[in-house]
């Protein structure tokens, strides 16, 4: 799970910024203004910051300032989003340790999500099942600090998710009754074809198309290694409270 | 004669700087305007996207066609706002350049991507033809970019069918009086349009002229696009240029400079003659008030030239160093500001240069950045490029050394007239307060390096002007040092001890005593 502070003052926008973000896979933490965002980031320890400027009590400059300062959180990436986008708010903010400044309005927010993603080298693994219910082991077994894990329902709308949402890599549930269809036209789409897919299933329901498949019974056990080793990334325990 | 001269000018000076005042205000409430103003819209914007998503649920046809009105409309109203700040900024002078190099042919399919949307829905097509080999080019990225945007949008709104073709070329036509050697490139944008009638075309580029400007007119529009781009590629140093045929199709040319720093020898006679227009008339003749700025950026030396040049200074630029160590040996400039936006090592040498000189090595030096945080904690004076003010202020301040500014802060006057007499000999820059109140209007406005600051005062007292000093942290590295006649209780001195100031008992008062004090103090203090 990545969890994503978000340091907004509108509270509009904040609706609708964690909305788009959470469906990107993102833990969005909301925090109203620069104060209240570092006291978040010290309390949270975000993998990830995303900031306005323009804020009451303590503006977006101020707070890249303390963040710097402060050892424990210096390391965290922060991106700007803001409408005070002149070369030099965007200048300053770089040298402040911005990693990318994101003028509001400008970029759609799944692009902003996929560049902050790119940035980061979080991986974006789609989970689809029929049921928010049966994805939630899956995405509980894929607690990781990179790991940014959307839920795709109901399994029909994947071919959709997966052509806008760019993928590193896909979860299915084979269990259910359109899941070979669905497979079938995944590795068919031009856009689709090369994302290497998971199937999760009962034996003997082997989808053909699948590049790898888990047993639904050794879930726990099977599907983290098999999505880390397929990612390159190094494991980290999985958190107590899953 | 003279006086009367004198004070004209100050009124002038004063002027001026109200000017600037009204000006940086208008700036300031533009930028906070502009958020408030599209903060709204963009929530706006926001929902109709969630509900498109359906995120709060499946539409019916009807409700999903009525969303897509409320975005596009919203999004018109943003980029209205937009270009009503954009006009703003650029009349107020306020635009400033980024130079990068980078390839054009990036820049123009970055474009394609994001305006072939538009141009798909119209059934149009959108692509581009580079008819060079050498598309690297080294101007303002964002403020093309913009351009182009504007150029191919408008094309898109005003043509039906066929096509919208980008093309990038050399640019045939050198432009009269400039260095035959600075090559110029070409980018034209040309559609299959409605067109403009031939006696509109004159008048396109006026600001909120619209060619089709009827109650009932097909096309919406704020009439500033075009005004907006021309303006700007003016900025970049180049022209524009627009054929049309009505019913034929458009095509609008611009031209610009392939390395806009090829044309600075064109900028640096206009920073100088700038700066020789601005600046006050030279009354004492000398150079004192000169300041030499080194910088290989353009924009930099002209936003620095019109800053200081606007101020008190006259300024000089050199483009390199050698440039820059000779000018320093011949003019004996006041200050000299180095451009240290790259490090690169030629600055350094030329900063050793000029220390190594007898005839430079006293000039104080100031150091550029584009962030003065990238000198905190190196022994060097660092000033925001970019920031007028904040150079101006390290000027004046490293131009103030070895002349420390005193407050003499005391209400009888003839022990204001002794220290006065005691200080004035050692050179420093003497001032006076009578009341507290009165020193702390000047402490408002003004660091002396040290505070001679008597505790019984009419109005306010000598423990109220501490306190305000102690809330002040620009005033942290101030001395104090306290001088009176009243005895003090043990809770008195400690709160001077705690605050670190001096102490002169009046009754002990001593003229030798008071002046090692003082320069102890500040020789203390000695800043780099």
């Amino acid at each position: 799970m990545v969890n994503l502070l978000l340091i907004e003052d509108n509270h509009h926008l904040q609706r609708i910024f964690s909305e788009k973000f959470r469906r990107e896979g993102f833990n969005v933490i909301l925090a109203d203004d620069g104060c209240h965002g570092l006291q978040r980031a010290a309390e949270t320890r975000p993998e990830v910051i995303l900031l306005d400027i323009m804020m009451p009590n303590m503006d977006g400059f101020e707070v890249l300032t303390r963040l710097r300062a402060d050892p424990a959180l210096s390391g965290i990436p922060a991106f700007v989003l803001s409408n005070r986008a002149s070369s030099n708010d965007v200048q300053h903010a770089m040298a402040l340790g911005a990693r990318q400044f994101f003028p509001k309005g400008t970029s759609a927010l799944e692009d902003i999500a996929r560049q902050i993603r790119t940035a980061c080298g979080f991986k974006k693994v789609l989970v689809c099942t029929n049921s928010p219910t049966l994805a939630e082991p899956i995405v509980s077994a894929l607690a990781h600090p990179q790991l940014l894990c959307p839920v795709v329902t109901p399994l029909a709308e994947i071919v959709g998710a997966a052509e806008r949402g760019k993928p590193e890599l896909i979860v299915l549930d084979a269990r259910a009754p359109n899941a070979s269809t669905l497979l079938q036209q995944l590795k068919t789409d031009p856009a689709t074809k090369s994302v290497p897919v998971i199937a999760v299933g009962n034996p003997g329901q082997t989808p053909n198309r699948a590049d790898e498949f888990i047993d639904s019974a050794r879930l726990h056990s099977d599907l983290r290694p098999a999505v880390m080793k397929r990612l390159g990334l190094q494991d980290a325990p999985v958190p107590a409270t899953a | 004669m003279s006086t009367a001269k004198g004070k004209s000018e100050d009124v002038t000076q004063e002027q001026v700087r109200s000017l600037e005042n009204v000006n940086r205000l208008k700036a300031e409430f533009l930028a906070n305007v502009s958020h408030e103003l599209r903060t709204p819209v963009h929530a706006i914007i926001g929902y109709t996207e969630l509900l498109l998503d359906t995120v709060y649920g499946q539409m019916t046809d009807e409700q999903e066609q009525s969303i897509r009105y409320i975005r596009e409309s919203a999004q018109d109203l943003l980029s209205l706002v937009n270009n009503l700040l954009d006009l703003s900024r650029i009349e107020s002078g306020r635009t400033d350049l980024i130079l990068e190099s980078f390839d054009l042919r990036g820049l123009v399919s970055e474009l394609i991507g994001q305006l072939k949307p538009l141009a798909d829905s119209k059934r149009l097509e959108l692509n581009s033809t580079v008819l060079i080999d050498n598309a690297v080019i080294r101007t303002d990225r964002g403020k093309l970019k913009q351009v182009l945007v504007n150029l191919v949008g408008n094309a898109i709104k005003f043509t039906e069918h066929g096509t919208i073709t980008i093309a990038i070329s050399a640019d045939p036509n050198p432009v009269p009086g400039t260095a035959s050697g600075s090559p110029r490139l070409t980018l034209s944008v040309q559609d299959t349009g409605i067109g403009i009638p031939a006696d509109k075309l004159d008048r396109l580029f006026e600001k909120f002229y619209q060619v089709d400007s009827s109650t009932n007119r097909s096309h919406e529009g704020t009439g500033l696009g075009l005004y907006i781009t021309k303006q700007l590629v003016e900025l970049l140093a180049g022209r524009v240029e627009i054929k049309s045929a009505s019913g034929k199709g458009t095509t609008v040319t611009i031209s610009i400079p392939q390395n806009f720093e090829e044309i600075e020898g064109i900028q640096r006679l206009r920073t100088r003659l700038a700066a020789a227009s601005t600046a006050a008339p030279d009354v004492t003749g000398d150079s004192q008030r000169l300041v030499l700025v080194v910088s290989e950026r353009p924009d930099i030396a002209r936003i620095l030239a019109a800053g200081l040049g606007s101020r008190e200074y006259n300024v000089r630029t050199a483009r390199d160093g050698e440039e820059a160590v000779t000018l320093a040996a011949k003019l004996r400039p006041l200050v000299i500001l180095l451009d240290a936006h790259d490090s690169s090592s030629e600055l350094w040498s030329v900063f050793q240069e000029l220390k190594t000189k007898p005839e430079t090595k006293d000039i104080p030096t100031i150091f550029l950045s584009n962030d003065a945080a990238h000198g905190v904690g190196t022994p060097l004076t660092v000033a925001t490029a970019l920031n007028p003010r904040d150079v101006v202020r390290s000027v004046r301040a490293a131009t103030s050394t070895g002349k420390k500014n005193v407050l003499i802060v005391d209400d009888e006057e003839s022990f204001r007239d002794v220290l006065k007499c005691a200080l004035s000999e050692e050179g420093y820059q003497l001032s006076e307060a009578v009341t507290g109140k009165e020193a702390i209007a000047k402490l408002q406005t003004s660091t002396p390096d040290l505070l001679l600051l008597d505790l019984k005062l009419p109005d306010t007292d000598g423990w109220g002007v501490m306190r305000y000093i102690t809330q002040q942290p620009r005033l942290k590295n101030m001395e104090v040092l306290v001088i009176s006649g009243i005895m003090l209780d043990e809770g008195q001195s400690e709160e001077i001890q705690t605050h670190d100031y001096a102490f002169i008992n009046k009754g002990d008062f001593k003229v030798n005593n008071v002046r090692d004090k003082v320069a102890d103090l500040l020789e203390v203090n000695g800043s780099w």
